[in-house]
């Protein structure tokens, strides 16, 4: 009996090979831009002339240093806890609302998501400042005597960072929530359960896996935050990340830039491993489809209801709130802002527009983003459609490279890419700061493009070879087309995180070449002006139509 | 069977197939003769192999050992693109961005079929499998049903040598798959095309194929043709895989014998073989009446037609009896 060697088979036994080369391109872009850098900033944290660990015994010493790490710590678990319990109202609400009211309550949700993350905090300082529109309001009611301080301390940095991150627990605990099955909870109540039971003993433990899913993110991402607590905090409220970014700029102690990396990346992966590993595969097995989504078709509701309800509408004003303010305060005749606006000008835009450093700076972010977004749009494609055909400890150790852009904090990244950087001229210009976001753009794109591919049938690509397609025809005929509303909204979420991000671009290029975020962040830090407040609309306006745009490609997709 | 004035089937013959994945044995020397044109059906639990079959066939894996033969030549050197051969997929495997009209063009398109050609083909093709109205269509608007129809017509517009089909009405509701197997049947056999198909489901084996294949553990256990497969079976596996059976032992031979003719009461005692049994329990099931007795300390299952309207109560003893002409003698436990 002779052995067969089929060379169409010894394609598909090759199907590890085939992966391996086409995800060879990214990986090495990543190992390049992103591990090396990164470890090279790590090895500098060990590279004290007074002894490998100095740099990491100062951290731990040095009063302020402890100080920051202690106060990072507590800012991302307030912030995780408050985003979760903001989160729970709006969830219920997206529930327990009809399909087309939880539709707007979700576009609802996603439209601060998308907006830019500096413009919403821009515009929470707008609102929250000591002569801010919330304490005018208030004066103005006589509730209050004296501006109260909600900004420039612990309860900006709060308010400023939970707006932020709240959406990443509102989208897994809704699916939570339609995963839960009434008969379950008409059954508890046949069973004697009453609202507090219920909830203690059915709603928590079933939505917690969404909830944990979500706070996971939101506890990582606080983690590494700069922009927020840089801008809406105090002093007292200095975390690690603007540490590494002063003992770089301002201190020039690469050691002590590298350990403080060390010691935030230890604790970010912890974080990530710890939810990842342990937390998600204990709850993943609850996760069921309800056959009857609770809240579907809920007839009543009880005071508890009730109570949730008035909580989530009052959460989606908060989330709304600085979006929406900005629009009237942009069109205020008056150079000082307060509230309500008087007069209605169009002066802030005619000096926005008279000004060349705002039109320099807007096509700045473009150009810079036309490397980000076609590089991390392919990377990030190949990645996952070479992983698709990968399997073992080998891809999954992939699969965790792909993503750890997104884990590890931007700054860490940012000072990383400048020391590398740096000697070969790249930090001025556009291509150090592309490359440099494509590198945090990748993993959205990835993550959009491998969700999709999950759903996509191996049948497809076999049924179209048995039709007479050859590999590129397969390419180019089935696999693309499929996976292109994918690849397209990866490419949205790509030009978003490029056109968003500060921290690298604070970096990686230089005045000339600075970006719009760059120079609205540069703004924002010396005062709130009327003129930032026409930027915020402008933005705001782009974002929303690329928003919608994205909506529309794929509705007309699916 | 009707005749076949251009048959577009070819003979497949497989000779001592051998699969094997990670240490675990799917086939053992595999051989198997489909004739042009036969409505061929594996049926097997899941595991016993059967699948796999078809995936060698296809060329979506390769061999350990063997050979595959189409109408002589041995596909092992052509790959999956140039074989030939349709497929219908368990979930049809439809292209998702693509209507129903470019569904069924692609194959043709790779084949570079001119396009008043291409256009008169797929048009054919669609009537066959009646959906010429919805070629304008996604996959997505169309029935579980449609769907089906759509892979049906797909696989067979580019004139296949052999048809194979993976479980295509596996997904499918009963009342569905009822008028489907009964029109898969009559195009292939208008076609001639030579046919495998895969199904775990006995009745759907009986009713559709020509020929088939009993499998169990990458092994034939045995293949004939409806018929003959279900009233002479080989073996305990292969009598009750395809229906309900009673097995005993009658006069030193290994026999057994279908429910439907097992007699009890009054006819029992015109049979030719008469034992008393006691009545254990009774179902009533629309058109006949499933009785359990005991009979000489062993269970025996009957059904009786609800023409039939003698009483009987639970305990009650009565004459149990069968034809000697109903008796399935087996050739091996």
């Amino acid at each position: 009996m002779k052995p067969l060697a089929l060379p169409s088979g010894s394609r598909w036994s090759a199907a590890h090979l085939c992966g391996l080369s086409v995800v060879l391109v990214p990986t090495c872009f990543l190992a390049v831009l992103f591990i090396w850098p990164v470890l090279r900033l790590l090895a500098l944290g060990f590279g004290d002339e007074a002894g490998p660990f100095h740099s990491y015994l100062r951290v731990f010493t040095v009063p302020a240093y402890r100080e920051a790490i202690l106060t990072t710590f507590e800012i991302a678990i307030a912030v995780t806890v408050l985003s979760v319990m903001l989160a729970y109202p709006v969830a219920y609400l997206m529930a327990t609302v009809s399909p087309r009211m939880a539709r707007l309550i979700g576009i609802g949700v996603l439209l601060p998501f998308w907006t830019s993350a500096l413009v919403r905090t821009t515009a929470w300082i707008m609102l929250l400042e000591r002569y801010g529109i919330l304490n005018s309001v208030l004066m103005r009611a006589h509730l209050i005597r004296h501006p109260v301080a909600f900004v420039y301390n612990m309860s900006g940095v709060l308010i400023g960072m939970s707006h932020v991150l709240m959406p990443f627990v509102v989208f897994p605990l809704y699916t939570a929530f339609r995963g839960l099955d009434r008969n379950l909870v008409q059954a508890a109540m046949l069973l004697g359960a009453g609202p507090l039971t219920l909830c203690r003993k059915i709603f928590i433990p079933l939505t917690a896996p969404g909830a944990l899913a979500g706070a996971n993110i939101v506890f990582m991402s606080a983690l590494g935050y700069y922009i927020t607590p840089a801008l809406m905090g105090g002093p007292a409220q200095t975390m690690v990340s603007q540490l590494i970014s002063f003992n770089v700029s301002e201190q020039l102690d690469w050691g002590m830039a590298g350990a403080l990396s060390g010691v935030m990346l230890v604790l970010t992966l912890a974080a990530f491993f710890l939810c990842r590993g342990v937390l998600e595969k204990r709850l993943k097995r609850r996760v069921v489809t309800a056959a009857r989504p609770y809240g579907e078709g809920l007839s009543g509701r009880s005071g508890a209801g009730w109570g949730m309800v008035i909580a989530g509408c009052a959460v989606m004003v908060f989330l709304l709130a600085p979006i929406v303010i900005v629009f009237p305060m942009s069109v205020s005749a008056s150079p000082i802002l307060m509230f309500p606006p008087h007069g209605l000008s169009f002066r802030w835009y005619h000096e926005l527009l008279s000004r060349p450093q705002w039109a320099g700076a807007f096509f700045n972010s473009l150009k810079v983003a036309l490397i980000a977004v076609p590089v991390a749009t392919v990377l990030g494609t190949l990645a996952a459609i070479g992983l698709a055909r990968m399997k073992g400890t080998f891809a999954q150790i992939l699969e965790g490279l792909f993503i750890l852009p997104m884990v590890v904090p931007a700054i860490i990244l940012a000072v990383g890419l400048y020391y590398q950087l740096t000697p070969l001229g790249l930090t001025r210009g556009y291509w150090g700061l592309g490359l440099g976001q494509a590198v945090i753009a990748m993993p959205f794109v990835f993550l959009t493009v491998q969700a999709t591919l999950r759903g996509f049938s191996r049948d497809l690509e076999l049924a179209a070879m048995s039709l007479g397609a050859g590999w590129f025809s397969v390419m180019g005929r089935i696999v693309l087309p499929a996976l292109m509303p994918a690849i397209v909204s990866g490419a949205i979420f790509a030009f978003i995180t490029s056109f968003d991000d500060v921290i690298l671009a604070l970096f990686l290029t230089d005045v000339r070449a600075r970006t719009l975020s760059r120079l609205i962040y540069e703004n924002v830090l010396q005062d709130v002006s009327p003129t930032i407040t026409a930027v915020a609309v402008l933005v705001i306006v782009l974002t929303l139509g690329l928003l919608l745009s994205s909506l529309l490609f794929q509705r007309e997709k699916s | 069977m009707m005749d076949r004035p251009e048959s577009l089937g070819q003979p497949v013959q497989i000779r001592g197939l051998e699969k094997s994945y990670g240490g675990t044995r799917i086939l053992q020397s595999l051989s198997l003769d489909i004739p042009a044109g036969c409505f061929c059906t594996l049926l097997g639990a899941s595991g016993s192999g059967k699948s796999t079959i078809l995936k060698l066939i296809a060329g979506f894996e390769t061999p350990d050992g063997g050979e595959i033969l189409v109408q002589g030549q041995d596909l092992s050197r052509v790959p999956v693109h140039r074989r030939q051969i349709g497929m219908v997929f368990q979930n049809y495997a439809l292209f998702p961005h693509m209507s129903v009209h470019e569904n069924v063009a692609f194959g043709l398109k790779m084949r570079r079929i001119p396009r008043a050609e291409r256009e008169s083909r797929v048009g054919e093709a669609l009537e066959m499998v009646g959906l010429k109205e919805f070629g304008h269509r996604y996959p997505r608007d169309l029935s579980g049903g449609q769907q089906q129809r759509v892979a049906l017509a797909r696989a067979l517009v580019i004139r296949p040598r052999i048809l194979l089909m993976d479980e295509p009405l596996g997904a499918l509701d009963r009342g569905l798959r009822q008028g489907l197997q009964q029109q898969i049947r009559d195009i292939q056999q208008r076609l001639g095309m030579t046919t495998v198909f895969v199904t775990h489901d006995q009745e759907e084996a009986l009713q559709m194929s020509d020929m088939i294949v009993l499998m169990r553990g990458g092994q034939i256990e045995q293949l004939g043709s409806p018929r003959e497969i279900y009233s002479q079976p080989k073996n305990r596996f292969v009598a009750r895989f395809l229906d309900d059976c009673n097995f005993m032992s009658l006069q030193n031979r290994n026999v057994s014998i279908r429910p439907q003719h097992v007699r009890v009461g009054s006819s029992a005692h015109v049979a030719d073989h008469v034992m008393s049994g006691r009545v254990e329990s009774m179902i009533f099931l629309g058109t006949y009446r499933r009785i359990s007795l005991t009979v000489a300390g062993e269970t025996m299952t009957a059904r009786l037609s609800s023409e039939n309207m003698e009483e009987f109560v639970v305990g009650q003893d009565t004459p149990v009896g069968f034809m000697e002409s109903d008796v399935m003698p087996l050739e091996e436990i």
